[in-house]
């Protein structure tokens, strides 16, 4: 049972019904009333925010697609943030992960083998979820293999998508119909 | 030690430098904490900056809760320059000095306001648990209304969003201190 009770379509106003179709369009679909999309509606001008800046980190930063869905998959598993999971296991592989590192992550397990920059963007996430701060060999690592430029743009990425599934987990966003939980507690 | 140097105004680009003025206008002039850091992205920080104004003005959320939210998120991640930001403003806008002192202190204050201890216990109880208990949201609901604690959460996600920022980037606190304990 969601703990907050989906907007109808019909009783938007006007710009929250041009927010949830072009949020909608932009990832592919109908217009987006469900998810954490869904919660940000009842705030139009936060929620027109965040999905600019939400867009520009999905599409239009320096970070090949295949290292920022693995940061999104290590934080929707941070967070085990099922809604978030399911919306972008899928798009990792599709970008070029290797199966076995998405299935990795999703046991919690190191994947055995990955990429170099993989390997350096899996310890820099997985460090500062754990440990709250980064290494300066790991943080060596990270900028040696992606730049101090995609850097900046890798950890917005992965606060980002923290905060997005933040907003899952507090108010227990259900997953689209017919959806079984794909994470493991 | 920041391990990014902040721009120098003769490195910055008439963008940077407009984002800068806009930034820095109501903070005494000065870019720093995150918005130093975003500065060297102008989309990030100006997108960014957008979020954070509306947070502060633009949601139901009195600043005296939200700024307990930050608290409680800036001592999670022991971001140290979101502490320094926000510990003087929390207590501008009324949350107790007791209060500031046991979140400080790792330790549960005890609240003589209903609608801080319904914040604290959302905010406290997600990040060491990762979930929020059927009791503790039913409270907040009642205590403070669904677009409230919807806002509230956004407030306190997009925080934690920052002290990863500053986490990773070591920010470093004006004249190196260090506010919180480990």
């Amino acid at each position: 049972m969601a703990r907050v009770p989906q907007l109808k379509f019909e009783t938007l106003n006007d710009k929250q019904r041009a927010l949830a179709t072009s949020i909608g369009a932009i990832r592919g679909g109908a217009p987006a009333m469900g998810g954490p999309w869904g919660l940000l509606l009842r705030n139009p001008e936060l929620c027109d925010r965040a999905q600019a800046f939400g867009t520009m980190l999905r599409d239009h930063t320096s970070v090949p697609k295949r290292l920022s869905e693995l940061a999104i998959a290590l934080s929707a598993r941070h967070w085990t943030a099922q809604f978030e999971w399911n919306a972008h296991a899928h798009q990792g592989v599709t970008a070029g992960l290797d199966p076995e590192v998405v299935e990795s992550i999703k046991v919690r397990q190191r994947p055995a083998k990955m990429k170099k920059d993989e390997a350096a963007v899996y310890d820099f996430i997985s460090e500062l979820y754990e440990k709250k701060k980064v290494s300066d060999a790991t943080y060596k690592t990270l900028t040696d293999a992606i730049g101090t430029d995609a850097a900046i743009e890798l950890t917005a990425i992965a606060g980002f998508y923290s905060t997005v599934a933040m907003l899952i987990v507090a108010h227990e966003v259900p997953l689209p119909a017919g959806i079984a939980p794909p994470l493991p507690e | 030690m920041a391990r990014i140097p902040d721009l120098k105004p003769e490195e910055m680009s008439a963008r940077q430098k407009q984002l800068a003025a806009e930034i820095g206008g109501p903070r005494g002039g000065v870019v720093r904490g995150p918005f130093a850091i975003w500065l060297r992205n102008p989309d990030l920080a100006d997108k960014a900056n957008q979020i954070g104004n509306l947070l502060r003005e633009g949601t139901t959320v009195p600043r005296r809760l939200s700024e307990l939210a930050i608290l409680v998120t800036a001592r999670h991640w022991s971001a140290q320059y979101e502490w320094f930001a926000h510990e003087h403003q929390a207590i501008e806008q009324g949350v107790s000095k007791e209060v500031v002192e046991a979140i400080r202190a790792r330790k549960r204050p005890s609240f003589a306001k209903p609608d801080e201890k319904a914040v604290y216990d959302m905010c406290h109880e997600l990040y060491e648990t990762k979930k929020v208990s059927d009791a503790t949201y039913k409270a907040a609901i009642e205590t403070l209304g669904q677009q409230m604690v919807i806002e509230l959460m956004t407030i306190a996600s997009f925080y934690a969003m920052i002290a990863m920022f500053l986490v990773t980037f070591e920010a470093p606190v004006p004249g190196g201190a260090k506010p919180l304990p480990e």
